[in-house]
């Protein structure tokens, strides 16, 4: 896992002096590398699509504008640009005032299925992804980021804690903290969905 | 059964999940799961709640190849537009900022103007210190010997001489009503005896 994030890094650092050297190519295979976690990332910060977005550009035309400011003894890129990101998505939340829930927005969201699943099996699954979906939507925007970077873009408490700009121990408490909360949100959803989870 | 142990436990029972426990947690909370049925499903809720997350997080939110080529022809678009130089930025200031400057430089030319006219200048108004005058001292009564025979007589005529002329006067001294530190000299009778 390290060495694959090591050759990761490696290979963005190429990337970076070529897009420095002047090359336009290299701006484009930065987007396409990280394009698709960022707008990710976005997406399940926001709570809609227009504004996620909105945010993918602004932090990929921030990134692209100061690439000279990125200091790989500091940060990966990937986390540098979580970072820009995250903090694009705070500055979202403090001018729209979002409610925490929106269940239309998280309707629009569905996850696609896996393909070759029983019918009634996917319903099931669908029902748990959208419980599951609500509950992390329902959770404040500090509990809500450090769970998203964790399991959904599979990042060190360290380079969480990079992000949010807060200690590490601090990254590990909210996660933990997270899932106490779903916990009783999912409690709250009534038995038969959590049996549904376990049984699942 | 929710004893204090228990509470501590589900306390706990994320971070057992997430591997992020001292060994010594992990003992306790490892040897009360086996005990404790309450807990070992409060146990069996968060590792699926866990695996759940694990598997749907990922997948929540995914953009399609649509969405990303649409959201690169914008970013393609802003990079293509030239910045704005910084400089003519710091420069420019807004117009809010010259009325404020302007009025503070009119208080400030209309404050000279009116502390050079002012004919009443404000440092006549400072007293100055006024200059010592000699104190009048209260004439202190002070009895005339007299003799024994002549007391009683002349007790309702007694004569009073004044302290300044009894002593001479105070010279040079700044605080003129200070009685004098040293007194005079007194000769004796011996003393003058022994002179002659």
């Amino acid at each position: 896992m390290l060495e694959h994030d090591d050759q990761q890094q490696a290979v963005d650092e190429a990337i970076i002096e070529r897009c420095m050297a002047g090359d336009q190519l290299g701006f484009t295979e930065l987007y396409e590398r990280y394009a698709a976690s960022v707008y990710r990332l976005c997406n399940t910060l926001l709570n809609t699509q227009e504004d996620a977005e909105d945010v993918v550009q602004e932090s990929f035309v921030y990134a692209f504008k100061n690439i000279d400011r990125f200091d790989s003894d500091r940060a990966t890129f990937k986390t540098w640009l979580f970072t820009i990101a995250v903090s694009r998505c705070r500055n979202m939340y403090r001018r729209k005032q979002f409610p925490l829930v929106a269940l239309s927005a998280a309707l629009q969201l569905r996850l696609p299925s896996s393909s070759g699943e029983h019918p009634e099996t996917a319903l099931a699954q669908s029902n748990v992804r959208d419980a599951v979906e609500e509950a992390v939507r329902s959770l404040a925007p500090h509990l809500r980021e450090p769970l998203v970077l964790r399991y959904a873009h599979g990042l060190t408490y360290r380079e969480i804690a990079e992000i949010m700009g807060c200690p590490q121990k601090t990254a590990e408490s909210r996660v933990r903290l997270a899932h106490q909360k779903l916990r009783k949100i999912m409690q709250g959803q009534g038995r038969s969905l959590l049996e549904e989870i376990l049984l699942i | 059964m929710n004893t204090l142990r228990c509470q501590y436990v589900q306390s706990r029972i994320a971070a057992f999940v997430n591997n992020e426990c001292t060994e010594r947690e992990r003992r306790i909370v490892g040897q009360h799961l086996d005990k404790c049925s309450t807990c070992e499903a409060a146990y069996r809720k968060q590792r699926g709640l866990q695996r759940d997350i694990k598997r749907d997080l990922p997948r929540m939110g995914s953009a399609t190849s649509g969405q990303l080529n649409a959201i690169w022809q914008r970013i393609e678009q802003d990079l293509a537009t030239p910045t704005p130089q910084p400089t003519s930025n710091a420069l420019r200031m807004p117009s809010s900022t010259w009325h404020y400057g302007l009025v503070a430089a009119m208080a400030v030319i209309l404050l000279t103007l009116a502390w050079f006219t002012d004919s009443n200048s404000v440092y006549a108004a400072v007293p100055s210190q006024p200059v010592p005058q000699d104190v009048v001292e209260p004439r202190i009564a002070t009895p005339v010997r007299i003799s024994n025979q002549q007391s009683v007589a002349i007790a309702f005529a007694t004569e009073y001489v004044t302290e300044n002329e009894q002593t001479a006067p105070a010279s040079g001294g700044i605080l003129h009503n200070t009685p004098r530190q040293t007194p005079e000299p007194v000769t004796t009778q011996t003393e003058v005896n022994r002179t002659q």
